[in-house]
């Protein structure tokens, strides 16, 4: 069994089967991007969501993230604009910059969505807008239905070209939310329609805090209690290892378009024997190693997602831009401060 | 329609019109689907027993040899999950109906209906062309949780459209319709008209398609206008006749559509009588008589001769016990002494 995946289903000993990674620097230029946003708002003090640079699971966002960015990178075509016609949805929070960037929304416009709307009378010419879901009809906030829509949406159909009651999935979808959804009676009721329907869905559920030990755990008990409740298969993947992680999207994205009903995948940190328990650093890390880039080329591409941002806060803090807030503080400061 | 050896039969049930025969209200839902799945194969029923039962109420008996388990979807007890599911099955172009078994279920979907399907277009994610229809109404010792009228619930809710037939041929005309929209629809029907015999007719053999938004006038009157829709047109229309042998003419518009109101034929009304009642089945406060109350005081003001009145139910759940739910509903007899009092007035 491949190092830090389990299959509930598997067979012991069996090698899943191999799935054609992609350009590993590309996820990681992404990543440095959605890093880049995740502590860009609170480092420039933007009226924004709140994203929970300093929570206590540290990991939060980079495992979430990781999971969006490899999802997307997995599906066949991951939609960039709206109504482009994919057949191929992937749903997260709109506050999740890595979800964002994998929808193809651009930093500028990530910053936009979470500054606030434009003055009232001033011109917010594109890219400034409103942050779309991409390749979704959403935003999705809520999990609930995100996993209720996204199940409706890759129903399996008849197959044009096939006798009656064959059927095809035309569509897939990826929801992709925090392990605490599942305290959602209405995630439950869209994974259990979509297990009775057999949707192509997969639902994978980031896990921010630490979980048991050692690579190749199966998931937790509590996520295997809900893909056996339902009758599905339950994954799980290290969020420390983007390659294995790409591979089980991979596998489960084909899985789920063969009709084998949906999958539920749980994607976190172990504790591993060198410790670091980034997914950024490690792929950065493993790429250098690999000589899938050298040193130098990863290092411009962080400088890259910097200038980016730099850019995109520059054009926030730009008054013409006709956002409210700009740069600054998030609150008025205290009173006899000096100015 | 054709049909061939293998094609398992019409329900007998959807079928009165091709036969020439007269169609209760609930046969006219009936063929509504039956025919709208013929004519458009993206169209699927989604429900609770609606499949291998038929239905709570067998509008959909025989629909599941007809048409298989992936057009006419079985569903559990999760009315918020598969309201979703629609919602997403009408975003890659099919055309969702999602029947409530009561529509006083739709409340655990109150959260995709307004926040996501209301919404939908509005923010740029494109149509929800959906119907959910059910069964709504007192008056059959059902209790609360089985007799409320849920369309106020909806009605202030932007993106939505609300229908509420009063006949067989407005249920069948209006239900094409509105599986033929692009835009949710939240189809009620009372259940005390599904088997009313006196609603029986004979419908048009050709595609009935009656559009919505666009209200009927049931009874031309010169004294008064009543405004009203559903079971009450019924009740309106017996205390109108009654009234006749009294002198005093009514005119009984019935809305048949809730969201939007067909504000011109409210007006049209109005002006000609110079006098309002409103009539509706559901509670008082916050019930559509306030809108329609306000839009005639803001359009039709100069021609009113008298305060508008309304006839509703009181500001209770719907009782179980026989003698309280009679009360508890707008009868004949309240309408007629509404309406001599505006006569008069």
């Amino acid at each position: 069994m491949t190092p830090g995946i389990s299959h509930m289903d598997g067979e012991a000993g069996s090698s899943p089967p191999a799935v054609p990674l992609p350009d590993l620097v590309r996820v990681l230029q992404q990543l440095f991007l959605s890093r880049a946003l995740t502590r860009a708002v609170p480092e420039h003090g933007l009226r924004a969501w709140p994203v929970p640079r300093s929570s206590a699971v540290p990991l939060a966002e980079g495992i979430l993230d990781a999971a969006a960015v490899c999802a997307a990178t997995m599906m066949r075509a991951p939609s960039r604009e709206h109504g482009g016609g994919s057949s191929e949805f992937l749903a997260t929070s709109p506050h999740l910059p890595g979800g964002a960037l994998a929808r193809g929304v651009t930093a500028q416009r990530w910053l936009a969505g979470a500054v606030g709307p434009p003055v009232p009378g001033s011109d917010p010419a594109p890219p400034w807008g409103p942050i779309p879901s991409l390749g979704l009809p959403g935003p999705f906030p809520f999990p609930g239905i995100a996993v209720q829509v996204l199940a409706g949406m890759t129903l399996p159909q008849q197959d044009p070209d096939g006798s009656p009651g064959t059927l095809h999935w035309p569509a897939v979808g990826v929801v992709v939310a925090h392990r605490s959804a599942l305290t959602s009676g209405a995630v439950h009721e869209g994974f259990n329609l979509a297990a009775v329907r057999r949707s192509a869905l997969v639902l994978v559920l980031g896990s921010t805090e630490d979980g048991p030990p050692g690579e190749g755990s199966p998931p937790r008990p509590e996520l295997d209690d809900v893909a056996e409740a339902y009758g599905v298969r339950a994954v799980r993947a290290s969020a420390l290892d983007i390659p294995i992680l790409l591979g089980e999207l991979g596998r489960g994205l084909a899985s789920v378009r063969r009709g084998e009903g949906p999958l539920l995948m749980e994607v976190d940190a172990r504790p591993g024997e060198d410790g670091i328990r980034d997914p950024l650093t490690v792929l950065r890390d493993r790429v250098i190693r690999a000589r899938e880039a050298d040193a130098a080329t990863v290092a411009e591409l962080e400088e890259d997602a910097r200038l980016e941002l730099d850019e995109a806060i520059r054009r926030i803090s730009n008054p013409t831009s006709g956002y409210i807030g700009g740069t600054g503080p998030a609150s008025p400061p205290p009173e006899g401060a000096s100015p | 329609m054709t049909e061939d050896a293998a094609t398992p039969p019409t329900p007998e049930h959807a079928s009165r019109t091709s036969r020439g025969e007269p169609s209760t209200f609930l046969e006219a839902i009936a063929e509504a689907l039956f025919e709208e799945m013929i004519r458009d194969e993206a169209v699927l029923l989604l429900g609770e027993d609606i499949g291998e039962y038929g239905g709570a109420f067998k509008v959909t008996r025989g629909f599941l040899d007809r048409f298989g388990p992936d057009r006419v979807v079985d569903t559990p007890i999760a009315e918020a999950g598969f309201t979703g599911l629609a919602a997403g099955a009408a975003h890659v172009g099919l055309r969702p109906v999602v029947e409530m078994q009561f529509m006083d279920f739709i409340s655990p979907a109150y959260d995709v209906i307004t926040n996501y399907i209301a919404t939908s277009r509005y923010r740029g994610a494109g149509a929800q062309p959906l119907v959910i229809r059910g069964p709504v109404g007192g008056g059959g010792r059902a209790g609360p949780f089985h007799s409320q009228n849920v369309e106020m619930a909806f009605f202030h809710t932007p993106g939505l459209n609300i229908v509420y037939p009063s006949t067989a041929r407005d249920a069948k005309g209006l239900l094409k319709a509105a599986i033929r929209s692009d835009e949710p629809v939240i189809f009620e029907e009372h259940k005390g008209l599904y088997r009313a015999p006196f609603l029986r007719e004979v419908l048009p053999v050709d595609d009935l398609v009656i559009p919505l938004g666009k209200a009927r006038t049931a009874r031309e009157g010169e004294d008064v206008t009543v405004v009203t829709y559903g079971m009450m047109v019924h009740r309106c229309l017996a205390a109108a006749r009654s009234l006749e042998e009294e002198g005093v003419s009514v005119e009984v518009v019935d809305l048949r559509t809730l969201l939007p109101l067909d504000d011109d034929h409210i007006m049209e009304s109005v002006r000609k009588t110079g006098r309002l009642l409103i009539v509706h089945e559901d509670t008082r406060t916050g019930g559509i008589a306030g809108e329609i109350a306000i839009r005639v005081n803001e359009q039709a003001f100069e021609w009113l001769d008298a305060p508008i009145a309304r006839v509703t139910a009181p500001d209770a759940p719907v009782p179980y016990a026989p003698d309280l739910e009679d009360a508890f509903l707008p009868d004949e007899a309240e309408i007629a002494r509404a309406v001599r009092y505006l006569a008069k007035y």
